[in-house]
């Protein structure tokens, strides 16, 4: 909470002469560039990811199942990184467009995107009736027809919550934009608050940012409230796969293979080719201690967010009208907060009150404890469960809801308490979002670069920061390495997850 | 007998506005079985919770043996109060196989008794052979079962049930439903059942409450409540009738379109003597093709054994009628009738 009040009383802070300057010179630069990028990469994400569910929850052609589990794996590929890597690739190969642009980035960002629309919009297609569809046939629709009057409005919620993921992504992305040298409200509140060194001015900027994306967020919930009718429909029936001709199978796996191949494919093979053939980075005992240290990062703080989700749903479950349902609404928001603004948030209180406490301490005891929170991996946890929280509780809480209350009444009709309950029978039903929230965060804070680069510890690395700092010497080659890393690392969790929901929705 | 559940002045109230019961009286007996009958949205599902404890009332009280379980103020915890509950979609634990079910609300027993418990229960209900199957192995009816058996298990005093047999094939529910109702028997265990199905309430209560918008609209034996409705709602919404104008012809003596009636029967019930009308059950109408009293027939139902005919007496009044099959009529035929009505229900008409 304490961060969120002191983002909000900055606007009560003295305006310093950068501002001045900021708006002059270069505010509405960011403010297009963030909402161009948003809206570019919401669009292309909803094209991409409406297409290839639709072809793959309607049509039969050779190798669907592959393909459709396989379009999952751009999710792997951190943005910057997909970045990275065709900037090395073009520069390479002087006949290929450059991307370092504002263009370049909507497409970097919503290759590795796109799966959230992906697979939020192929659920939804997938749990439309075929009586549906069938009725719709008779009365003489068209394929097109059924895809853009029933199909598209039919799982509108579900693409609209995919696109705004998309458009979130797209809005708090750091690396990306800043390798790219593309000017958005998140570098220039990191360059405002480094390289002008005033930490106030990009906290305002910081909270002008958020009463932005916090309009958005508001819109994409009130758009959900109004829409419930996808989940009325009882008797449903698996839709039979349409089987069509050779020449529209060739197509249909062509045009699924292209967000596969750019998104995941050639971007994969490059980075494992430079850290094979290319990289001067040798793979020592220096690299490994990255490895492990990331890894015990990410571990932490993945055990650390799920046991809260589990604690803030569990009790939303027992009392929906508790206040601490209020606090959770307004702490789930951190995911559509970008990292710097929660660098800043978070660390500006903690080395006030850090250096407060020291003077206390000082004039008191005459010991010095130096930094408590703010220079340690602390502050790091704490600002991770701001930004993932989301994520693993949305998990959680969905897999608590399909636990109908009915199960808890008998329980409690039967005798147990709340925490039997839990132990006995929630538990065990949450085995499987336990495990997927924990992956998600598990891979998220491997992925993670902004929070850690400004928020760790000296002489702390990680992955991530290990490859962008390379890949910002031009040293792309030698970056590959730790890229290939967090890469690998993020396709287990993908498949791990991609075989629970749709193994579990599709058996077709 | 003694009294086991007494509801006194029972309202609920839900976010301020929203009055969901009011004023519900109601008593059962030990070892009775009853049901709460009424359609969908009436409370009785409310009115079931509330009498074990998931919803707190806003007022009135409940007693269990004499002793005041809930009233406006307090409110004895589910856990305590001793009650079994079966939920409309049981509601059985998917993570537990079936003995685990049936022990989870065993406690302070040890697993020799624990055993001995569950087979049981599991002979009891036949499924000793679903022992170590998980819910999602059992069919419907055999969920439903242990759904039952698992509520038994820690022996409460009352066993309270929600729409135990609406997820329930047609087919196999007549059977179930009986099988439920003498088990119960068998255990002499009190029990209330709510559903919306009259069937299944006049086949597995001793006592029936009749529910609409919040209230108790009547309380009865099954009998009595299809035959005695005490107003027009009942009388609608069990079993099937129409309503025919009761008058006093110029000799002073009641009859209604179809023919006289009993005066003496219709003083000694009444106290008001104009504009009325009768309930007329199919049943009391027998179709009898040498009847010189015609009919025309408006709609027909084949039901198997029988037609429900729907016709129409006298170009205006609408009554109900079954005929055995064999009597096969065309839709527009007059067919002849005859009155003969064992139960005068008499309302006054709106």
């Amino acid at each position: 909470m304490i961060p969120f009040v002191y983002l909000g009383s900055s606007v009560f802070f003295s305006y310093s002469e950068n501002w001045q300057h900021i708006i002059d010179n270069v505010l509405l630069d960011y403010f297009v560039n963030s909402l161009s990028l948003a809206v570019g990469v919401g669009f292309l994400s909803f094209v991409i990811g409406t297409v290839t569910a639709w072809l793959t929850s309607v049509y039969d052609f050779p190798f669907r199942r592959l393909i459709s589990w396989l379009l999952l794996m751009p999710l792997a590929m951190p943005a910057y990184i997909i970045a990275i890597t065709y900037v090395g690739i073009i520069d390479s190969n002087s006949f290929l467009p450059d991307i370092r642009n504002l263009f370049g980035g909507i497409v970097m960002i919503s290759l590795v995107v796109y799966p959230y629309v992906y697979i939020l919009a192929r659920g939804a297609f997938l749990e439309q009736s075929k009586e549906l569809y069938e009725n719709a046939q008779i009365l003489g629709a068209s394929q097109f027809d059924i895809f853009f009057k029933i199909s598209i409005p039919m799982a509108r919620p579900a693409i609209t919550l995919g696109v705004t993921l998309a458009a979130m992504e797209a809005l708090a992305d750091f690396g990306t934009v800043t390798f790219l040298g593309i000017p958005t409200f998140t570098t220039g509140i990191f360059r405002t608050w480094f390289g002008m060194n005033d930490a106030v001015t990009a906290t305002q900027m910081a909270t002008l940012f958020l009463s932005i994306v916090f309009v958005f967020v508001f819109l994409e919930q009130n758009s959900r409230r109004k829409i419930s009718y996808s989940e009325n429909i009882k008797t449903q029936s698996k839709l039979n796969l349409k089987k069509t001709s050779k020449r529209n199978n060739f197509l249909i796996v062509l045009i699924c293979a292209l967000p596969l191949l750019f998104g995941f494919l050639i971007p994969f093979l490059q980075l494992a080719y430079w850290s094979i053939f290319v990289s001067n980075e040798t793979i020592d005992k220096g690299f490994f201690d990255i490895v492990q240290s990331t890894f015990i990062l990410a571990l932490i703080a993945a055990v650390i967010i799920s046991l809260i989700s589990i604690l803030v749903t569990y009790i939303k479950r027992l009392k929906p009208k508790s206040i601490a349902n209020k606090f959770m609404q307004i702490i789930t928001l951190g995911y559509a907060i970008p990292g710097p603004v929660i660098a800043i948030a978070v660390m500006i209180p903690f080395s006030n009150f850090d250096n407060y406490l020291n003077q206390i301490l000082q004039s008191y005891f005459d010991i010095s404890v130096g930094l408590l929170f703010s220079g340690t991996i602390f502050i790091l946890i704490f600002a991770y469960c701001i930004r993932f929280l989301t994520v693993s509780s949305r998990t959680i809480k969905a897999g608590l809801e399909s636990v109908s209350i009915a199960t808890d009444d008998a329980a409690k009709s039967l005798g147990a308490n709340n925490l039997s309950m839990f132990f006995k029978i929630h538990f065990h039903l949450l085995k499987t979002p336990l495990l997927i929230s924990f992956l998600v965060v598990f891979i998220d804070v491997l992925k993670e670069l902004p929070l850690t680069a400004i928020l760790r510890p000296f002489n702390f690395n990680t992955l991530s920061i290990k490859a962008f700092e390379l890949a910002s010497d031009e040293r792309i080659a030698d970056a590959s390495s730790s890229a290939i890393m967090i890469v690998i690392a993020g396709i287990i969790p993908v498949i791990i997850i991609t075989k629970n929901i749709l193994g579990k929705r599709n058996k077709v | 007998m003694d009294k086991k559940l007494i509801i006194s002045n029972l309202s609920l109230t839900f976010e301020e506005k929203n009055k969901v019961l009011s004023n519900i009286n109601f008593h059962i007996d030990d070892s009775e079985i009853g049901c709460i009958l009424g359609p969908s949205g009436c409370g009785k599902t409310s009115l079931l919770r509330a009498i074990a404890g998931f919803e707190s009332i806003s007022s009135g009280t409940i007693l269990k043996d004499g002793v005041c379980i809930t009233n406006s103020v307090e409110n004895t915890p589910v856990a305590n109060r001793n009650m079994g509950m079966v939920f409309q979609d049981y509601a059985l634990f998917p993570n537990m196989d079936v003995k685990s079910n049936i022990v989870f609300g065993l406690k302070n027993s040890t697993e020799l008794e624990k055993d001995n418990r569950v087979n049981y229960l599991l002979d009891l209900v036949n499924l000793v052979d679903c022992k170590n199957k998980y819910p999602h192995e059992l069919s419907g009816g055999e969920q439903q079962r242990i759904a039952l058996v698992r509520a038994l298990a820690p022996s409460p005093d009352i066993i309270l049930m929600d729409e135990p047999f609406s997820n329930i094939d047609q087919d196999i529910k007549e059977e179930l439903v009986s099988d439920v109702r003498s088990l119960l028997k068998e255990l002499a265990i009190t029990s209330i059942i709510v559903t919306h199905d009259q069937n299944e309430a006049f086949n597995l209560a001793d006592k029936v409450a009749i529910m609409n918008n919040g209230t108790i609209q009547q309380v009865g034996i099954p009998y009595d409540i299809y035959h005695k409705p005490v107003n027009k709602f009942v009388a609608n919404f069990i079993g099937l009738g129409t309503f025919l104008p009761l008058k006093k012809n110029n000799k002073g003596d009641f009859e209604i379109p179809l023919g006289p009636l009993d005066n003496n029967r219709i003083k000694n019930e009444l106290t008001k003597f104009d504009n009325l009308e009768m309930l007329i059950r199919p049943d009391d109408i027998i179709h009898n093709d040498l009847s010189i009293k015609k009919a025309k027939i408006l709609e027909k139902q084949f039901r198997g054994a029988e037609f429900l005919y729907k016709l129409l007496y006298n170009n205006e009044h609408q009554i109900l009628c079954y005929a055995p099959s064999h009597h096969n009529h065309e839709i527009g035929e007059l067919i002849g009738i005859e009155l003969d009505i064992q139960h005068y229900v008499i309302f006054e008409r709106r």
